[in-house]
């Protein structure tokens, strides 16, 4: 992990959001494993004109591939701002992957989230496809780094 | 705006002034004022002095906020909203966006900038017509949130919506006070 990565991380554990953990590789594998099939559910939603449904699921999926990550390097966040806190950790730690700028697209999702889940707003359909797709390059791009830090770690 | 002193006075102004319970280490202020450290400690220094801003000691540390109380507080508001706030932020950051026809700001936002007294509102709301790539659309909010350090929601609507009203929220929208802050539609005809 680089020095900027480093400092996130242990700005985020001084301020509670995020804890050490020893590392759990089952874990870690089905995390991933429910982010693939959240995708493909989300998709399936998104033919069944269920965007809201299909956004929702696709969220999920891009937080739990990054929460594997984050979670790889024995990390847990926590607290009331779990999900900003896995997405600020894992955008330092995929730094180092040049992963930093798709973790960073799947944390602004949260603002169609916040749209659909408090303000009752519809979900467009130009929102779920990108939302898909900022899964699957999430996963493209997460999985090999998360493999290779299991590696390293092993 | 050669209403203040200094671009880095008014820029420490509009953070501390239109947020007012933002209380901040002077040492923070320099990347805000985009000024070099010791610049940013004189013109802080003026503005305390000037009881514009008050101070508050932590330690080593010298916190700075609004001065809510000062008599200029209101006034200096309403200017800073105007030249610093979303109004002249928010169509900034929408004109790098492509397939907006229109921005409006709504809600209190709006109300403010038409005269309504009170203090500044905590959230900007903000209505996009047109249909810009969801992806450009969350990175300019993520950038209109960092630069007015207050939430910002902007919600979609398609031209023919804005138009004919279908919805209460749209009915309501053009029922209150609303601010047009970029117009694509002359452009594009």
């Amino acid at each position: 992990m680089n020095a900027a990565a480093q400092a996130t991380i242990a700005s985020l554990i001084s301020a509670g959001e995020v804890e050490r953990v020893p590392v759990d590789e089952a874990v870690v594998t089905n995390l991933l494993r429910q982010a693939g099939n959240h995708l493909r559910t989300a998709a399936a939603g998104a033919e069944a004109d269920d965007p809201e449904g299909a956004f929702q699921l696709a969220y999920d999926a891009c937080r739990k591939t990054s929460l594997a990550l984050v979670m790889a390097t024995g990390l847990r966040p926590k607290g009331q701002s779990a999900h900003v806190a896995t997405f600020e950790a894992a955008a330092a730690i995929a730094a180092n992957f040049g992963g930093r700028q798709t973790v960073t697209d799947a944390a602004q999702l949260r603002y169609v989230r916040h749209g659909a889940e408090y303000r009752a707003e519809t979900v467009s359909a130009a929102d779920v496809e990108d939302a898909l797709a900022i899964g699957d390059e999430l996963i493209k791009v997460l999985e090999p780094a998360i493999e290779q830090i299991l590696q390293a770690s092993s | 705006m050669p209403i203040f002193r200094s671009e880095a006075q008014a820029r420490i102004l509009a953070w501390l002034f239109l947020v007012p319970d933002r209380e901040q280490p002077i040492a923070t202020l320099a990347p805000i004022a985009g000024v070099a450290q010791p610049n940013t400690l004189r013109e802080v220094n003026r503005l305390v002095e000037g009881g514009l801003l008050r101070e508050r000691r932590a330690g080593n540390t010298r916190l700075v906020a609004a001065n809510t109380a000062s008599p200029y507080f209101q006034p200096l508001v309403q200017i800073l909203g105007r030249a610093y706030g979303p109004a002249v932020v928010v169509p900034q950051e929408l004109a790098e966006v492509p397939g907006i026809e229109l921005a409006v700001i709504i809600g209190s936002w709006a109300r403010r900038y038409q005269g309504e007294a009170g203090p500044p509102p905590n959230d900007v709301d903000v209505i996009v017509v047109g249909s810009p790539p969801p992806r450009a659309l969350r990175r300019a909010n993520a950038r209109l949130e960092e630069q007015l350090g207050v939430p910002v929601q902007l919600t979609v609507v398609t031209a023919e919506d804005w138009a004919e009203q279908p919805t209460v929220f749209l009915q309501t929208v053009h029922s209150s006070p609303y601010l047009t802050v970029l117009d694509n539609t002359g452009a594009e005809q």
